[in-house]
């Protein structure tokens, strides 16, 4: 139990580190361009932040005797810790902070976001139990980190080359994924907010099946199963037809509601304008070259680790568990649909010159099909990956 | 490559030859690759066309088995049938049609055997002691009556409801797989059609 | 500077080389092949596949639908209208729909027409290379340079690029150095094992090359493996399930165990033991010859010949295998003998000690009354009955009595009466018996692609060509992947031997546009 208590301790620690890291890293990049001396203390604590975060790794591991990617809470959480070590290799060769400031924040709210989901260690059901789980997942996961790099340097290189006075579909764009970004946060404070609050309900109802079934809310009941007989806490404002989740809408629905929330605040009260357009000053700093390049090295190393583990590693281990290496399992056609993705950035930018502006829409699209992967395709898409 | 003097008709000859193979090699590739993707596909058709819990129905070729009778005195294989009809049948003591129907069968035996179509039932995987009580109860049978005891000719023509009757023709092959009730005209015309 | 801005750089991608599908008088043959060689068309099956892919995990498959209702119900009841149209247009089926398997085979139709269209351009190009490059060649490519200087210049870098790893070749002075040249087959190599990859999965639809069966074995028992053609036999020698003790063992996952409600298994495995058929017995019985032994856990296949047999699943309750009954003499008290009766093997008579014996008349594995007659539901055991009749010196015809759980009919009436004495349960193990001989190909197949794909990305082409010319010394340089690397690497050399860093024209293209 000690162990445990150490490690998430740890985890808590290396978040404050890597958010006092983020705030070095604005420092550095609102002096001039170039490792400036709160540069290279950012960075110092990121490694900090990164170690201890390891050190919640390996006590996980020792507390709960598996290695602690099993569940959704384990595997987001590792998720964030291999963005940060992407983060950390790239910054190693190209030593830019501006980087930092957004790479920093993405790795933070994708750990955050773990921390949603229930904490307690479990146990691995037999299908689980073998060395492939450590080899298949982290190697993916390392793999889909260094791809997120991309994603922070795509991002980066789009504000820089967007004139936002000037209406523009990539205008447009871009403040969508800032927005879904936003309701990310939103989720996570509404989360928190309740958590506080305590607004827990009980709602029963009978399934398709005709068995009975109850769904367990966290937050304040907006949508509800059709015919629902509350057992404890609020009712429902809406009944839903059966088919969808209500419970899974109404968590949907409060963090549209809290994404909503937070960036009218930020886009009417504390930025008075884009959200996108705020970070121009900072992308500013990195030129397009730069960030071009960086988005393919982070390809180029990230996509090869990213097949070996998200789909060698994991046919390998499929042949082993379940008979089959591949079974057309929801999980295992997103990874496929990733490799696909990414194949094409490649081709199109190889072959058919595609850089810059339209190469920089590629790695973002390539993270919201690796995010799609982690988060719908788990709780909403079924199948043999929803351990959690 | 040697570069020997050639006149233009030489030359203009070698090119075509080489465009000839050319055009080959291409039409050889494109027709592998395509060839390949439709043996794939049609496997996929004829799956989705067969039943998908691998039950043997009416086109199929006949599984063979090679079965025991409940006297453990003489066993009956799909071979001995070959190039006579058959009908096969399965059947359960827990099962009120089969029961129903096994008079009627029996008194049709002679006369099936008469028009050249052998009967066998196929008990599935039930204990000898049940069913030689049971067959005392109903009389006994002059057709004769295999005992399936792992279950695996059950498995291979993927038994769901009892009673059921395959009717194969002479070569070998499921006519029809036929579901519920003998009657006696479903006998004839099983008789029949076994015989075509 | 006004070179610099009329720099256009050369398409070194397959060294200015004719592509083979571009020719004159086209056949249909050469048509469908140009189309096909097209990086574009391949592209377009890439995006097509990646939509197709995702609509395919928008309900779950056919294949993972529960199979106690019908597909053309369950789509409709879960998913409403939605669920109805995934159904109708066939997309619960989607990966192995014909159009899904022909946009797989046309995208591995383009990625061998694209590879053979370019790999042959390719290197004959680039094993017929000259030494001394064009004007328009020099200055054509992205890294360059020029001075003054003559030959002596040249002649003393060519081993300094030699101790760089460079091959050197040498012509009226020009000089052309050469790494890595292997870098440039690398997508060439990955498309390969790509198309070993596919190719090796097609194979599955060979005969003989792929067998799969579910084989469900009591405890105890012995079943032929129809995979095998029946030649191999596996007997379960015992099943083994073990499950997550929140109180002890495992108190650390008690929070999670309780959420999770019910048992949680921690392993469950099968022991084993292989038979191959060397003939039969006198009584049609078939003759077995041990093999081998073993275990089969999840994760742990037991294997044999090109078989392996996995542990696949297990039934939920375990079945009835023996019970044992006591005769009792009632009028003493006084037990006669015990029998045990197998269920799946019942005997008709079980002889006992001092001239008794037991026949079993009839056996009902599950008891039902059915119009007023003692009948069996089904052939399972599960609420076993017995029809006994006890032959005894008293009784030489016998007593007759129905025994069953929580049943007796006739016993007590009777002198000798058949006391249950226990019984022996079993689990079912769900194995699955799997061959594959296409597994090799595709290990292969990725193991080539992922070397492709490595060669590719990191083992960059370098080439530098040195020229002299009317006095003056022009440089051209050549990488396919990281610039960088190409230029440190060159101007090391080359201010050693006093000549100018090589330039990257295209950037101060750029740069001069933008001024």
């Amino acid at each position: 139990m000690n162990m445990l208590q150490l490690s998430s301790n740890l985890l808590l620690t290396s978040f404050i580190v890597y958010l006092v890291s983020t705030g070095f890293f604005a420092v550095a990049t609102s002096g001039k361009k170039g490792p400036t001396r709160s540069g290279k203390i950012a960075y110092t604590l990121a490694i900090i932040g990164f170690l201890a975060q390891l050190g919640y790794f390996f006590t996980r591991w020792a507390g709960a005797g598996h290695v602690p990617v099993s569940n959704l809470y384990e595997y987001t959480t590792f998720f964030g810790m291999m963005m940060v070590l992407g983060f950390l290799i790239v910054y190693a060769i190209y030593k830019n902070n501006v980087l930092g400031l957004i790479a920093m924040p993405v790795a933070l709210l994708v750990i955050a976001y773990a921390a949603m989901f229930p904490d307690e260690v479990q146990p691995l059901i037999p299908a689980l139990q073998s060395v492939w789980l450590k080899i298949h997942v982290t190697t993916a996961a390392l793999g889909e980190g260094i791809l997120a790099v991309s994603f922070a340097t795509g991002l980066l290189y789009l504000v820089h080359a967007t004139d936002f006075n000037k209406e523009s579909k990539t205008r447009t764009w871009l403040e969508i994924v800032m927005f879904s970004l936003v309701c990310v946060v939103g989720y996570i404070l509404v989360g928190l907010l309740f958590k506080a609050t305590g607004s827990a309900s009980t709602i029963e109802y009978v399934a398709k099946n005709g068995a009975k079934m109850t769904h367990e809310y966290t937050m304040p009941v907006l949508t509800g199963p059709e015919n629902g007989k509350v057992l404890s806490g609020s009712g429902a404002v809406i009944e839903l037809p059966n088919f969808l989740n209500a419970n899974k809408v109404n968590t949907v629905l409060w963090s549209v509601i809290g994404g909503v929330v937070l960036y009218v605040l930020l886009r009417f009260v504390v930025l008075r304008k884009r959200v996108a357009e705020s970070l121009k000053p900072i992308a500013r700093k990195i030129d397009l070259e730069t960030a071009d390049e960086i988005s393919y090295r982070a390809i180029a190393i990230g996509l090869p680790i990213f097949i070996l583990g998200g789909l060698i590693f994991a046919m390998i281990w499929a042949q082993m568990a379940w008979s089959r290496y591949w079974g057309w399992d929801p999980k295992e056609v997103w990874a496929l649909i990733t490799m696909l993705f990414y194949v094409f950035y490649l081709h199109m930018r190889i072959q058919r010159g595609w850089i810059g502006k339209k190469s920089a829409w590629l790695c973002v699209g390539g993270f919201a099909v690796i995010m799609f992967n982690l988060v719908f395709v788990n709780l909403v898409v079924a199948g043999l990956h929803s351990y959690a | 490559m040697k570069k020997t003097k050639q006149n233009p008709e030489e030359r203009l000859a070698a090119a075509q030859q080489k465009k000839k193979k050319r055009s080959f090699w291409r039409l050889m590739i494109m027709t592998m690759v395509l060839f390949a993707g439709a043996v794939v596909i049609m496997q996929f058709v004829d799956q989705a066309t067969r039943d998908k819990n691998g039950r043997v129905m009416a086109g199929d070729d006949a599984p063979g088995f090679a079965l025991v009778d409940l006297y453990g005195e003489k066993q009956h294989s799909m071979d001995e049938y070959k190039g006579k009809g058959l009908l096969l049948n399965f059947w359960g003591t827990f099962c009120e049609p089969c029961k129903k129907e096994m008079p009627l069968i029996n008194d049709n035996y002679k006369m099936m055997q008469d028009q050249g179509v052998n009967f066998v039932a196929v008990n599935v995987g039930e204990t000898p002691v049940r069913v030689s009580s049971f067959i005392k109860d109903i009389g006994g049978t002059d057709y004769p009556i295999l005992m399936d005891t792992n279950s695996s000719v059950e498995k291979a023509y993927g038994i769901y409801n009892l009673p059921v009757t395959f009717i194969i023709n002479k070569k070998g092959e499921v006519v029809e797989k036929y579901e519920g009730e003998i009657d006696q005209a479903k006998l004839e015309e099983m008789v029949k059609k076994a015989n075509q | 500077m006004q070179e610099q801005e009329d720099f256009k750089q050369l398409d070194m991608r397959y060294e200015e080389a004719e592509l083979r599908s571009k020719r004159k008088n086209p056949s249909w043959i050469d048509r469908a092949w140009t189309f096909f060689s097209s990086v574009k068309v391949g592209l377009w099956l890439i995006g097509l596949i990646i939509i197709a892919s995702g609509i395919g995990t928008i309900f779950p498959q056919e294949m993972y639908i529960p199979q106690a209702t019908p597909p053309e119900e369950f789509y409709q009841k879960e998913y409403g209208t939605a669920g109805d149209i995934y159904y109708t247009l066939g997309f619960h089926n989607l990966f192995e729909s014909w159009w899904y398997i022909g946009l797989i085979t046309l995208l591995l139709l383009s990625i061998i027409i694209v590879s053979i269209d370019r790999f042959f351009p390719l290197y004959r190009a680039l094993k017929k290379q000259p030494v001394i490059q064009s004007d328009r060649f020099m200055n054509g490519q992205r890294f360059g340079a020029e001075a003054t200087g003559d030959v002596k210049k040249i002649d003393a870098i060519a081993p300094l690029l030699e101790k760089k790893g460079y091959k050197i070749r040498r012509q009226d002075g020009a000089l052309l150095a050469e790494k890595q040249r292997f870098g440039r087959w690398g997508p060439y190599i990955n498309h390969i094992g790509l198309v070993l990859f596919f190719g090796g999965a097609m194979l599955r639809v060979v005969p003989g090359m792929h067998e799969d069966e579910l084989l469900w074995l009591r405890e105890g028992e012995t079943l032929p493996i129809e995979a095998t053609d029946n030649k191999y036999y596996l007997k379960n020698e015992a099943f083994n399930i073990e499950f997550y003790d929140p109180e002890k063992v495992d108190a650390k996952f008690k929070k999670s165990l309780e959420a999770a409600g019910g048992n949680v298994p921690k392993n469950y495995d099968t022991k084993m033991t292989l038979y191959k058929k060397v003939g039969e017995t006198s009584d049609f019985k078939p003759k077995l010859e041990e093999i081998k032994s073993g275990e089969t856990a999840v994760n742990r296949p037991f294997e044999f010949d090109d078989f392996q047999v996995f542990q696949e699943q297990y039934a939920a309750d375990p079945e009835f295998k023996t019970m044992s009954f006591s005769i009792v003499n009632q009028k003493t008290g006084k037990v006669v003998d015990t029998i045990k009766v197998d269920l799946r093997e019942p005997k008709e008579t079980y002889k006992l000690k001092n001239g008794y014996d037991v026949e079993l008349k009839d056996f009902l594995p599950d008891f039902v009354v059915k119009d007023g007659q003692p009948t069996t539901n089904s052939g399972r055991p599960v609420n076993p009955a017995f029809v006994f009749n006890i032959k005894s010196p008293e009784h030489p015809k016998g007593e007759r009595s129905l025994i069953g759980i929580k049943l007796n009919v006739g016993g007590d009436e009777n002198q000798y009466k058949m006391a249950f004495a226990g019984t022996e349960l079993s689990n079912i193990s769900g194995v699955r018996i799997k061959k594959d001989l296409t597994l090799p190909f595709l290990f292969a197949g990725g193991i080539i692609f992922m070397a492709g794909l490595l060669i590719g990305m990191y083992w960059p082409h370098r080439r530098l060509w040195l020229r002299e010319k009317n006095g003056r010394i022009q440089i051209a340089g050549f990488t396919n992947k990281n610039a960088l690397g190409l230029q440190k690497e060159a101007n090391l050399a080359l201010t050693e031997v006093g000549l100018p860093e090589l330039e990257d024209r295209q950037k101060l293209r750029e740069e001069g546009e933008a001024k």
